[in-house]
């Protein structure tokens, strides 16, 4: 790109520096800007929960790795996270991302009429707001008049006001549920992406053997679908330890900690009790925790980011 | 073209609505349990939805005789109620103009590293690529309270800018990584072609490069203009004065505050935050479904 012949007069030596350097002014701002405002806060976290902090005060003290001892032995409550955590994890694997992997397979099915509209409908929960799925399920959830408890009234007969989010037997799962209803439809069209690469001829060589659609599922679906699946599920795992704007709007972590996850805690001890240094050290641990998964991430994506 | 190498499928072409399904039910008597199930989860799915619309139309009392169906007279006067007695309007404003400069910024700021990522040749462009790149793993946890403090540092609390600049640094390593991807799949001739008639680096990324990401483009406005406007986290913990909130966060706490047990006035929020989300969904949604998988399965 540099050849320019047809230059009678010897450019300058900033004219010379300034070709040079064309690739790099491109971006030199914007990772500059990048630099500042994403990736260094991320490595001052690691440093600021090494003191303790309240955020306002000029006071910082050095405490070095209490921050972190206290969290893991002594805090209650992120072991309460943690565990929620872990069943939000399992739930998330369990629930939206095999209904997604489900329907996306009858989704492909030969022959369906409709496949636009059930598309479109099926994925638009996933549109809307964390907050407004929150708050629409929290009507739906409500023990006096909502749409569940009026559902059991008709068919059971009896009143029902089952409080599912005041309880703290049912909280977790009935936010896990609302989750649920909205992420769906994003696992099916990623699954769905997913199948449409799978050769057809696969499926009529299968059927000529006498395979039924089980069968072809099982032996030909999953292991052709293995990478998206592998993909699908660190992103669940790390999805699902990062969870927080709906557990925040429909149950604030209550009732008693029964729904409190690793972020609600940290916000928690930042805003409300002006802890940062103790936040820090909260999420540092979260960025451990999803550091090792998204390496697994990445080592499974190795062909694409790496060619 | 495959008409008259195989007529059979002319005739199974030519079938049209009813017709055709009854025909392939008949082939695949299968395909009704199909059906059944994936009418059975749109139901599930597109109910809420449509139950919240129509709550906003409903009178309080009618909330309790009549909590399923459609509204008995279609009442419009909670519309007029949030939309001119409430800052609802401006909240919308806010995230629509917010939204707006996000995008803009993160398109301005990914577009010339993106093309230098896929186009150009330099020492340490492998390096500061995955630099980058490690920003997509990167939990916004992580950098929530720092950055929170440097906004604190700045004196940004409370202004707009302490939601767009950070909404802009975090959109910028997904954003580069697709557009890279892109810059790399266009022909280098196209730039040496430019070269050869004289056009700076600059013209060629200018004029001959970026006209030919425009699918790119459009996913990636779509895809972050809905992020940003759905944002909820980061804009509740910098945003206290209420004219800079955004519709998120406003509908959050007021509702929280007074509307929480009159349904019909909260469900109407909620449809006002929802209704531009959907529009553009419906209108873009191709464009939308690309980003996401692509973003699921490359990045």
């Amino acid at each position: 790109m540099e050849k320019k012949p047809r230059i009678i007069k010897q450019p300058t030596r900033i004219q010379v520096f300034w070709r040079k350097t064309v690739p790099y002014q491109f971006i030199i701002l914007p990772l500059a800007f990048y630099f500042t405002f994403f990736f260094l806060p991320a490595l001052q976290s690691f440093y600021l929960g090494l003191f303790n902090y309240d955020g306002y005060s000029p006071m910082k003290t050095f405490v070095g790795l209490d921050n972190f001892r206290k969290i893991i032995f002594e805090d209650r409550l992120f072991t309460r996270a943690i565990t929620n955590n872990i069943y939000w994890t399992i739930g998330s694997l369990v629930l939206p991302l095999t209904i997604g992997l489900l329907l996306a397979t009858l989704f492909n099915t030969k022959g369906l009429f409709g496949r636009g509209f059930f598309r479109t409908a099926i994925f638009m929960p996933y549109v809307l707001s964390m907050i407004v799925v929150a708050m629409l399920w929290s009507e739906i959830y409500n023990p006096q008049n909502g749409i569940i408890n009026r559902l059991i009234e008709i068919v059971t007969g009896n009143a029902s006001h089952i409080a599912f989010l005041g309880d703290t037997h049912t909280a977790l799962i009935s936010v896990l549920l609302a989750a649920t209803w909205s992420a769906v439809g994003f696992y099916m069209v990623i699954f769905y992406a997913g199948l449409q690469t799978i050769p057809e001829e696969l499926y009529e060589c299968a059927s000529l053997e006498g395979a039924n659609g089980i069968q072809s599922f099982f032996y030909i679906t999953l292991p052709m679908l293995k990478e998206v699946l592998t993909v699908m599920i660190v992103i669940t795992v790390i999805g699902s330890f990062k969870v927080f704007d709906i557990i925040y709007t429909m149950t604030h972590g209550g009732p008693l900690n029964a729904t409190e996850v690793t972020a609600t805690r940290m916000i928690a001890e930042a805003f409300s009790y002006s802890r940062f240094g103790y936040a820090a050290a909260y999420s540092t641990l979260i960025f451990l925790i999803i550091a090792v998964f998204s390496a697994i991430y990445l080592w499974l994506n190795r062909r694409q980011v790496g060619e | 073209m495959t008409a008259i190498a195989q007529p059979t499928k002319l005739i199974s072409h030519e079938r049209r609505g009813v017709q055709a399904l009854i025909f392939s039910l008949k082939r695949n008597p299968w395909l009704v349990l199909v059906y059944a199930v994936l009418i059975g989860y749109t139901v599930i799915s597109i109910y809420p939805i449509l139950w919240m619309l129509f709550m906003s139309l409903k009178t309080n009392p009618e909330v309790h005789t009549n909590l399923f169906g459609l509204p008995q007279s279609w009442v419009w006067s909670h519309y007029v109620h949030v939309l001119t007695t409430t800052r609802v309007p401006r909240y919308i404003f806010n995230s629509a103009w917010i939204s707006m400069v996000t995008v803009i910024g993160v398109l301005l700021l990914s577009l010339p590293m993106g093309f230098a990522f896929g186009q150009l040749k330099f020492k340490g462009s492998y390096l500061l690529f995955m630099l980058l790149l490690a920003g997509i793993m990167i939990p916004g946890q992580t950098t929530i309270l720092p950055l929170f403090l440097q906004m604190k540092r700045f004196n940004l609390l409370d202004s707009p800018l302490a939601m767009i600049i950070p909404y802009i640094a975090a959109g910028l390593p997904f954003a580069t990584f697709l557009l890279r991807g892109f810059f790399r799949s266009l022909p280098s001739e196209l730039a040496d072609a430019a070269v050869v008639d004289g056009a700076s680096t600059f013209q060629v990324f200018w004029h001959v490069m970026m006209p030919l990401t425009r699918p790119a483009i459009s996913t990636l406005v779509i895809f972050y203009f809905m992020w940003t406007w759905n944002e909820f986290l980061w804009a509740m913990l910098v945003m206290n004065r209420e004219i800079f909130k955004t519709i998120t966060v406003g509908i959050y706490t007021s509702y929280q505050n007074q509307y929480m047990f009159d349904w019909p006035l909260m469900s109407t929020g909620l449809v006002i935050v929802t209704a531009p989300v959907i529009v553009i969904y419906l209108i873009f949604q191709k464009q939308f479904i690309e980003g996401l998988t692509a973003g699921a399965l490359k990045g």
